[in-house]
């Protein structure tokens, strides 16, 4: 049987799977940030002037904010004007019509990736808005959901065809000086994916985007901007890999939901960046700020999410239940290797009366990582009979990790119920020993133990992204404990 | 946003250069702390550990050192318990002619250190955890508050119990405030507190037991408007076990910002209870520092607030050696609209695997303006740990209400024995027949006071 330190050193040693360089050309604005940058991504994606000042104002905003130091992650500092805004693949131009027209080295990486877009088209009903680096490559299964009207594009075709939605929207639950990555993202916000749900209808797919953080030195700066109508229902995946390099890359999204009356959204993640090496060098920094509102009555957002990668995450999917009897939830494993920090949670401001939210959060730290939940639960005094059940579990692999609980719980009502727990624990040298008398080998029966620890989370997700997280989960784990 | 003025330290070190002086042996103790403090400032809401707490109201008060005042007779008799040994201190300042210390400990009155007797010990502990002398991790930072003591405390009490001695009685610290004059009638201009800075230094010898009552009171409830800002300290050796309990029963428009600290040697057991049911402003931090093998530590707390009365409680234990526990419960009632915060940490070393540390903190709300903010916090670098926190904010269970009025119990006493079983614990820990009594006094008079 391995020992711990023999198992931990050999999984510090693996490389990252996903980890390699695709040779596109790339249409790059000259690394740094200005106005006249931010004119040039406008320009460059043809917007209209107001969303140009927009972005501005958000620039001048975030000029005058200071770097956040509050979090419980330590990184070099980051500068700037070393960043690259913008960066689109050549084909740009003349955009493909169909998935043949579409470079072949991109479609390679996905195959790499295994995320075969034409077998997707077929399998699973699954369409995939393919975000490689910052301009959509392919948008697939469109047609089949405008028949219902559903609008399923990239954020700059949106600007380009629904303006006065995203003029109404953009903005009203994020808003543009939120805080300084906010702030940063909508000065130089590239692309992203754009949902928007009619009244009364359901999704019939789920909806899903990959991401791919691909040329170097280029910051990504997605936005997702997410209306459900009156009564409908969407289920939206969101899947991340990227390849290997030594220069950390900042990522700084903004994830915006809209639920109306009596409508649901369903946000998955399985996130899974390129950590850095064993030293903790390289690896992607992810600030992102997600944010949902619950604007009208008996309406739902829930947040699943599973963390695997990044060398410093940062990061706060929340709910803000202003309808009555709303519902908000957020579902986390988030796992730190290495020398992976994160500092991750989720905030529930309960407005409405009768809202109820659910928090199950599973840390799981190992090698040197060091994981932090942080997440704040607010009971506002309009918010009569709110509920609240919060879980905060930790798992602790090896004695250099670290594994940390920062709740915040104001509650102002007194008709509100709101109950926190939290607990930390390493695996029981007698639960091994219980599967290793059954014939269980002790790596099977660590995955097997974390596996279980996280099933709570891994029943939230939509089919395809189970199977895919308790693989991710599998690798990343694989042998720590002895 | 508003943006917070930084409050000026400038009167308080007036306080310093205006002291009466000090026994020689802790001048320069005294200097240092005052320049800790000098450095540290008055926190703001931008500092984390402040973030909740206003401090506005005391710190826009010109403070003024609490005169020496002679009590009448009986004056301080309803905080006493009569059995129990004794030291008094008037605004911060010993009364021997209402003490009788206790006899098999040595206890001495800080203005006297050095007058005679073993100073060596109390000279080696006094400060050395609470003004950041020896501050338990770099990222605990100053206390100002703590530091603010050590430089002006007026007297205290040292209480060394020796090596191996067992005392049956608990013996009692008492602290009463008697300012001379209300603080509204003082004049028109910048309203003036007293203040008082109690200090406590306890130090268990090796292998000794021992109990004690720390009181926080004021002799007149009309008086008020005073500033209590004491700091206690515990240093328990190695196979010790001290039992305390600090009754804190300030007058609703007092000031009152606490520190103490245990420091636990190896296999000691520390347990407190703290009781909060009067002050305005009330601002505790407690620190646990399991610093040996096996120690032990239990931190207690009932804060029961009505009113306009802000409790704040600051909560760190440190878990530094190996096979340490430590077990913290909290429970709050509130009404009116009172606030609450609830700061729990558990900070656990690298070094000390096999912690097994448990914090709970409940809450009840029973009017609708009261708020209560629970942070329960771990932090954990060993792997080998059993951590858990729980909190809960709520009111009272409308079945169970119905269920009392259903058999014939009026509205408000279903209601106050509800309130009562939710708080019975904390208060029927207390060994101690008398201070038990008293407690449930308190805990009953509190409840009937007028909530919602």
């Amino acid at each position: 049987m391995p020992t711990a330190t023999d198992t931990i050193e050999a999984l510090a040693e693996r490389d990252y799977e996903y980890g390699f360089v695709t040779d596109v050309e790339q249409d790059t604005a000259p690394p740094g940030l200005s106005e006249d940058i931010i004119a040039f991504i406008s320009a460059k994606k043809k917007e209209p002037q107001w969303l140009l000042d927009w972005r501005l104002a958000a620039y001048r905003g975030w000029l005058k904010m200071a770097e956040p130091t509050w979090a419980n992650v330590r990184y070099e500092p980051i500068d700037y004007q070393s960043i690259c805004y913008y960066a689109a693949p050549k084909s740009d131009d003349d955009r493909p019509k169909s998935l043949d027209e579409i470079d072949p080295e991109i479609l390679a990486t996905y195959e790499k990736l295994g995320i075969p877009l034409k077998e997707q088209e077929m399998l699973a009903g699954v369409a995939v808005d393919a975000v490689f680096d910052s301009v959509s490559v392919a948008t697939t299964f469109r047609e089949k959901l405008a028949e219902l009207g559903v609008i399923f594009c990239s954020f700059s075709e949106a600007v380009q065809d629904h303006p006065e939605l995203v003029r109404k929207y953009l903005g009203t639950v994020v808003p543009r000086r939120d805080n300084f990555f906010a702030a940063l993202n909508s000065a130089v916000f590239s692309d992203g994916s754009f949902v928007y749900i009619p009244k009364g209808v359901r999704c019939p797919m789920e909806l899903s985007t990959y991401f791919r953080i691909n040329a170097m030195n280029t910051g990504q700066f997605e936005r997702t901007l997410i209306i459900a109508e009156e009564g409908s229902y969407v289920s939206y995946l969101e899947g991340c890999t990227a390849p290997m390099r030594d220069e950390n890359q900042l990522h700084a999204a903004v994830v915006e939901l809209i639920a109306h009356e009596d409508a649901q959204i369903k946000y998955s993640t399985v996130q899974n960046w390129y950590p850095g090496d064993k030293e903790g060098v390289g690896g992607i920094y992810n600030f992102v700020t997600k944010r949902g509102l619950c604007e009208g009555g008996r309406s739902k957002i829930s947040w699943t999410q599973v963390e695997t990668g990044s060398a410093v995450t940062w990061k706060y999917p929340s709910c803000i239940l202003r309808g009555d009897d709303s519902v908000g939830e957020f579902y986390s494993v988030a796992v730190s290797n290495n020398r992976q920090q994160a500092d991750t949670g989720t905030k529930m401001i309960h407005v409405g009366k009768r809202t109820s939210s659910t928090i199950v959060s599973k840390g799981i730290s190992a090698g040197e990582g060091q994981n932090t939940y942080r997440g704040s639960v607010r009971i506002l005094r309009s918010a009569e009979d709110a509920r609240n059940f919060s879980q905060c579990d930790s798992m602790l692999i090896g004695d250099r990790c670290g594994a940390h609980t920062f709740p915040y719980i104001d509650v102002a009502n007194p008709s509100a119920q709101m109950e926190h727990e939290a607990s930390t624990s390493k695996i029981g040298e007698d639960q091994i020993f219980y599967c290793n008398q059954r014939g269980i080998d002790t790596e099977d029966a660590v995955s097997m133990i974390v596996n279980g620890f996280c099933k709570e989370v891994f029943r939230e997700l939509p089919m395809e992204f189970a199977v895919e997280a308790q693989k991710l989960l599998e690798v990343s784990l694989e042998g720590s404990v002895g | 946003m508003t943006v917070s003025r930084v409050p000026s330290t400038a009167p308080y070190l007036d306080l310093y250069a205006r002291r009466g002086g000090e026994p020689e042996i802790l001048r320069t103790r005294r200097q240092e702390a005052i320049e800790r403090f000098e450095a540290a400032g008055f926190p703001t809401a931008r500092d984390e550990e402040w973030r909740q707490t206003n401090l506005g109201s005391l710190l826009r008060a010109t403070p003024a050192t609490a005169s020496r005042r002679p009590l009448r007779g009986g004056e301080a008799a309803r905080f006493l318990y009569p059995d129990c040994p004794r030291m008094v201190f008037v605004n911060g300042r010993y009364a021997s002619e209402l003490s009788s210390p206790p006899r098999q400990v040595s206890a001495v009155a800080l203005a006297e250190l050095g007058a005679g007797g073993d100073t060596e010990p109390v000279l080696e502990h006094l400060g050395a955890y609470a003004s950041g002398r020896a501050s338990c991790s770099a990222d605990a930072g100053v206390h100002p508050f703590a530091a603010l003591n050590t430089g002006l405390f007026q007297d205290g009490a040292a209480i060394v119990i020796p090596d191996g001695a067992v005392v049956e009685q608990p013996f009692q610290v008492l602290w009463l405030n008697a300012p001379a004059a209300r603080a509204a009638e003082s004049g028109g201009e910048a309203p003036a507190v007293e203040v008082s800075f109690p200090r406590l230094l306890v130090i268990a010898g090796e292998n000794s037991q021992a109990s004690m009552i720390e009181t926080f009171a004021d002799v007149d409830p009309k008086a008020g408007g005073y500033f209590a800002c004491p700091v206690s300290e515990f240093v328990c050796g190695a196979g010790s076990v001290l039992h305390h309990t600090r009754l804190q029963a300030d007058a609703t428009d007092a000031f009152h910002v606490g520190f103490q600290h245990a420091q636990l040697e190896r296999a000691a057991s520390f347990d407190s209870s703290s009781l909060a049911f009067g002050g305005g402003l009330v601002r505790n931090d407690t620190v646990g520092l399991l610093d040996g093998e096996g120690a032990h530590c239990t931190l207690d707390g009932l804060y029961v607030v009505s009113g306009s009365q802000f409790v704040d409680n600051h909560m760190r234990v440190e878990h530094r050696q190996p096979h340490t526990t430590s077990h913290q419960l909290y429970k709050g009632v509130l009404g009116g609209r009172a606030r609450s915060v609830f700061n729990g940490r558990i900070y656990v070393h690298p070094a000390a695997q096999r912690t097994d540390a448990k914090q709970t903190n409940r809450n009840l709300l029973l009017s609708k303006s009261a708020l209560a903010n629970s942070n329960p916090q771990l932090e954990i670098f060993a792997d080998d740990v059993r951590c858990t926190h729980g909190s809960t904010i709520g009111r009272l269970d409308e079945e169970a209400l119905f269920y009392l009025r259903s058999r014939g119990i009026e509205r408000e006493q279903a209601h106050a024995m509800l309130v009562y079983a939710f708080a019975r614990e904390l208060v029927e820990k207390a060994s101690h027949e008398p201070l038990r009594q008293d407690l449930e006094g308190r805990l009953l008079a509190s409840l009937n006071g007028g909530d919602g």
